[in-house]
This record gives C-alpha cells, sequence and structure tokens, in this order.
C-alpha cells in the first residue's frame, strides 16, 4: 500500500467562494431560483449506474441484457492501433534507465477565459528506485517548475523543488510494465477488475485503460491486448475523425457519463496513441451496466488470479458482528464522475494532454 | 449576520481543510472532495441545534458528518444539489502545475484506495480515520457513534487482514503502527 498524496489546499479562491456561498445558504430564507442541473435522462444513468454497482455484491451469473461492446467503428479504429502496438514498438527502457515522457496539457477553457497551456517532462525510473522528475511550466513562455516525484515517503514543499533529488526516495509506480497480461480476454478482466473509482464499471474501464497508458512503458503485446479489450468496452464511439490534436490529425475515441466525454486519441494515419482529452459532453444516451464481473467462455466468473503484484487476490467478505450490514466495499464505494455545471458550453475542453515525445533516458532531468 | 453565522464562518475557516482532504482521501477526485466539503457544512449548519459550534472539539464531529456523507454520497450532492447549483464557478483556470500535480494525486490516492477495497468499509472508515487523518482512538469512536473498544476491534482486524492480503510491505508498515493504547 501506497502513501496517500500529500495534503492539499483548495485551488485558489475556491476556499473563499465556498466559504462565501456556504454563509449565502446560511442565510438566504427564502429558496432562490431553482436551476436545473441535469437533463432527467443523466439523472436517471445516475441511478441506473447505482442499481449496476449494487449488482456486483452477489456473483452475478446473468449475461442477458448486456450492453453491446463499443461501437463498430471504435473498435475498428482499436484494432488498428492493436496492430500498430505491434508493428511500431517503442523501445523499452532497461533497470537503471528512465522513461522519458514530453507532452502538452490543455486546462480548463473556461466560458469567458482562454485555455492555459503547460509543458510537462517526467523521468520515471525503470527499476521503480530512486525519484522520478517531472519539469513543468507555468503555461507558454513561464517558468519551468521542478517535482521529483516519490511515493514511499512525502516531501516537504523545499525538498520537493530541490535541485538535488532527495534521499530515500522510491518513485515506486510501475513504469514498465511487465506484468500485465498480453491475451485480449484477460485483459478485458484485468481492467475491469482493476478499476475502482466510483463510477460505473463500463465506465470506469475505460478510465483505467487512459490511467494505466499515461506516462507508462507498455510492451507491445500488452498495448495491443489494452486496444483490442477496450474495443469491447460498451459506449465507446468515434466522434471526430479530424480532429486537430495539437497540430496533428486525430481520431478522437470516448465515452460520455455524467456529462463529460473521456477520450482517446489516436494519429489518423499511424494510429498511434496521441494522447486523451476531456470534454463537455451533455448527451445522456449511454447507459452503463458492467456490474456483472466479465464471464469467461465456461461461465464462470473470470477471477483469474491478478496478473498485477500490486493487486491482492480478491478477498471474501469477513464474518462481520450482526451490526454491520452494509454493503462489501469491493463495490465502487468512490464518487461517480460529476457533471459540470451547465454553465460549461458542450464541447468545452475540460483537460487535454497530447504526448509530444516518448523515450528512454540514461540521466534523470537529461532530455535524450 | 448572527453570531452562530459568524461562528459557523470560523469554524469553516478552521476545518475546511481537514473536511476536504478527508474526503479526497476516500473518493479520489478533488472536484467532488470540494463539493462534499460543502455538503459537510450544509449538513453540518442543518443539524447545528445538535452541537455546540466551538472550537477544535468540533472536528470529530465534522468527520463524523463527513463519514455519513461519503457513505452515500451520491444521495448527500442530490439532496443539495440546489445550493451546490447556485456556487459560482471559478473565476480563472487553476494554475497548470497545480493541476498537473492535482492530476497525478488523484492517480496515486486510486490506487492507495485499491489497496484497501478489500476492508469491509467500516473497517476502512476506522482505518483512514485513524492512520491517515490521525485521529485517536476516542475522536475516531465520537465521529462514528461507536463504542471506543469497537474502533479498536476493527482496526486490529484491518491490520490483520492488510497483513493477510500481503500489503504489509515497505511503507504499509510504518501506516499500521502497533496499538500501543
Amino acid at each position: 500500500m501506497n502513501l496517500p498524496p500529500e495534503p492539499r489546499d483548495m485551488p485558489a479562491g475556491r476556499h473563499a467562494a465556498r466559504r462565501a456561498h456556504l454563509m449565502r445558504e446560511m442565510t438566504a430564507h427564502a429558496p432562490m431560483r431553482r436551476r436545473r442541473l441535469l437533463p432527467i435522462g443523466a439523472f436517471t444513468a445516475v441511478l441506473a449506474g447505482g442499481i449496476a454497482a449494487a449488482l456486483v455484491i452477489a456473483p452475478a451469473t446473468s449475461v442477458g441484457n448486456r450492453p453491446p461492446a463499443a461501437g463498430a467503428e471504435a473498435a475498428e479504429v482499436f484494432h488498428r492501433a492493436a496492430d500498430a502496438a505491434e508493428a511500431n514498438p517503442d523501445p523499452a527502457p532497461r533497470p537503471g534507465q528512465f522513461l522519458y515522457v514530453e507532452s502538452r496539457e490543455v486546462h480548463a477553457a473556461a466560458a469567458d477565459h482562454p485555455a492555459s497551456v503547460s509543458r510537462r517532462k517526467v523521468w520515471l525510473p525503470a527499476d521503480r528506485r530512486g525519484p522520478g522528475l517531472l519539469l513543468s511550466d507555468m503555461g507558454e513562455g513561464g517558468k519551468w517548475g521542478r517535482a521529483w516525484l516519490c511515493t514511499n515517503r512525502e516531501l516537504s514543499r523545499e525538498e520537493s523543488s530541490a535541485a538535488r533529488p532527495p534521499a530515500r526516495c522510491d518513485y515506486h509506480h510501475p513504469v514498465v510494465r511487465t506484468d500485465l497480461p498480453t491475451d485480449p480476454e484477460r485483459m478485458h478482466a484485468w481492467l475491469y477488475r482493476n478499476s475502482r473509482g466510483g463510477n460505473p464499471p463500463d465506465v470506469q474501464a475505460f478510465i483505467t485503460v487512459g490511467d494505466t497508458l499515461r506516462e507508462a512503458y507498455v510492451p507491445p503485446a500488452a498495448l495491443s491486448a489494452m486496444f483490442k479489450a477496450a474495443a469491447r468496452i460498451p459506449g465507446v464511439t468515434v466522434t471526430d475523425r479530424a480532429l486537430d490534436f495539437g497540430g496533428r490529425k486525430g481520431i478522437a475515441v470516448g465515452q460520455t457519463w455524467q456529462g463529460v466525454r473521456h477520450e482517446l486519441i489516436f494519429d489518423a494515419s499511424t494510429y498511434r496513441l496521441l494522447g486523451e482529452r476531456q470534454v463537455v459532453d451533455h448527451d445522456a444516451s449511454f447507459r452503463p451496466t458492467g456490474g456483472a464481473t466479465p464471464l469467461s467462455p465456461s461461465g464462470e466468473p473470470t477471477d483469474l488470479p491478478s496478473a498485477d503484484p500490486r493487486t491482492p487476490a480478491p478477498t471474501l467478505p469477513p464474518d462481520r458482528p450482526s451490526d454491520e450490514t452494509d454493503l462489501p466495499s469491493a463495490v465502487p464505494t468512490g464518487e461517480p464522475t460529476m457533471p459540470p455545471s451547465n454553465a460549461w458550453k458542450e464541447g468545452t475542453v475540460l483537460y487535454q494532454s497530447a504526448t509530444v515525445r516518448t523515450a528512454v533516458a540514461e540521466e534523470i532531468g537529461r532530455t535524450p | 449576520m448572527g453570531g452562530d453565522e459568524h461562528a459557523f464562518g470560523e469554524l469553516f475557516d478552521r476545518h475546511a481543510r481537514a473536511v476536504y482532504n478527508y474526503c479526497f482521501r476516500r473518493t479520489a477526485d478533488w472536484s467532488v472532495a470540494e463539493d462534499l466539503t460543502s455538503v459537510v457544512f450544509l449538513e453540518t449548519w442543518r443539524r447545528r441545534d445538535q452541537v455546540r459550534m466551538n472550537g477544535d472539539s468540533l472536528l470529530p464531529w465534522l468527520y463524523g458528518v463527513a463519514t455519513n456523507v461519503l457513505r452515500n454520497h451520491r444521495r448527500s450532492l442530490r439532496r443539495h444539489r440546489d445550493a451546490l447549483a447556485r456556487l459560482p464557478l471559478p473565476a480563472t483556470p487553476d494554475e497548470t502545475e497545480d493541476a498537473a500535480a492535482r492530476v497525478d494525486a488523484e492517480r496515486r490516492m486510486r490506487e492507495v484506495l485499491e489497496s484497501i477495497r478489500s476492508l469491509p468499509r467500516r473497517d476502512q472508515e476506522v482505518l483512514v480515520l485513524c492512520v491517515w487523518e490521525g485521529l485517536g482512538y476516542a475522536e475516531a469512536a465520537e465521529a462514528l457513534g461507536v463504542p471506543v473498544g469497537t474502533v479498536r476491534s476493527r482496526l486490529a482486524r484491518a491490520r490483520e487482514r492488510l497483513r493477510r492480503s500481503g500489503h504489509t510491505k515497505g511503507a504499509t508498515v510504518s501506516l499500521l503502527p502497533e496499538e500501543t493504547a
């Protein structure tokens, strides 16, 4: 178990905004004008997600009413990406070397503010020992900030931004993912088993695809399996085949839930993964289920031993005193993706990360 | 503005950060944690007749309200969604470096939550309050509305289960100090 990240303040201005809001709510006696938060469809989908989550508790054996897999067009893009992954593998960093990833991020283009752009460079130790390093500028033309990355202990602000790497600091996150399944069926099960975030399983599984691939080296066979598995996640569609993605032509493949569309962006000609986006999308037609553990061809739940050494085999609910009647926490108990306020315009890019370059570095902090 | 409101503003200034980070550590989502922080204080205000609005002694109570809110956060957010809809949007986008660090923290937090998800929810609550938030047994008992002995036995059980499931390597050892009380 890693340590939780260090505590943070709310983003700038939010404490004051929340406080002022609280004071207004406390003193406002007359109910204010009601504002519709969600389209009815989205609201029903929240409930449906809750029901689907509840179904996980009983070992579900029904395959009836399973939603169709990703749309045919999305599946085709994923299969081309799988082929490209095996045909043109990236060089693998060896122990002692670093995975270097340079990316360009766009944050929160608010209604009357332009999006802010930042550049980001990370050096991640292939053997997970010693610190990782993050350099990020403060926006276009801004100064670069440094942050040493470790998960085995908390760093003080001074240690984190010091010129020298802190002592006793290990990055520890998996960087070279030799632990992942290379078979699409097993990868599909792995995605659902390793997806815990409070969203319905179909939604969380797709988010896990992006989480797993971001700033990591995934060997070609596993990467190919990942894309083929993603092709089977329901609700995934292609929305744009000619997206201008940092000057490159991209294909956006994504899934919309709670007003936000999570997208993976593939190069329109080479089918390499270019990056990811989160876009405001008020389409509420997708009804994720995915509550059931995916079934293997034998009809048994595919509870394969975890391929990830960090993840324990699922444990049975314990014997508990009779006063504890709550549900086992193997159900996603975290938070769903919250819908952005209706003030966000459809199509607003909330977050975008484009990978500019991936390489193997011999030395931390030195651009290969 | 009456005295209650004034005291309540101070309560928010003093404890909002603790509540915010507690909500984040249970949800791995900063923006949800922000909304839940508002909900915790709105709920506390609604139930203000049940407590005296003063001082540090209220922190366990706030953790208790937060734990209840987190048990069914969707219902909690629904109950207060009209109030939340009246929140102004952030005036400016986040500072980009900060936003990048937040994305990283969310990913890390999801992994940490993954490592305790095999525990029953009530054991998770005790573990998070006592180990991550640093509450004493008595404070955790107050927050959860259970006897101190129950906190102790749940924490012991949580430790034992994590130990058996192999989560005691490395950092976990320091996360799960032997009971000294």
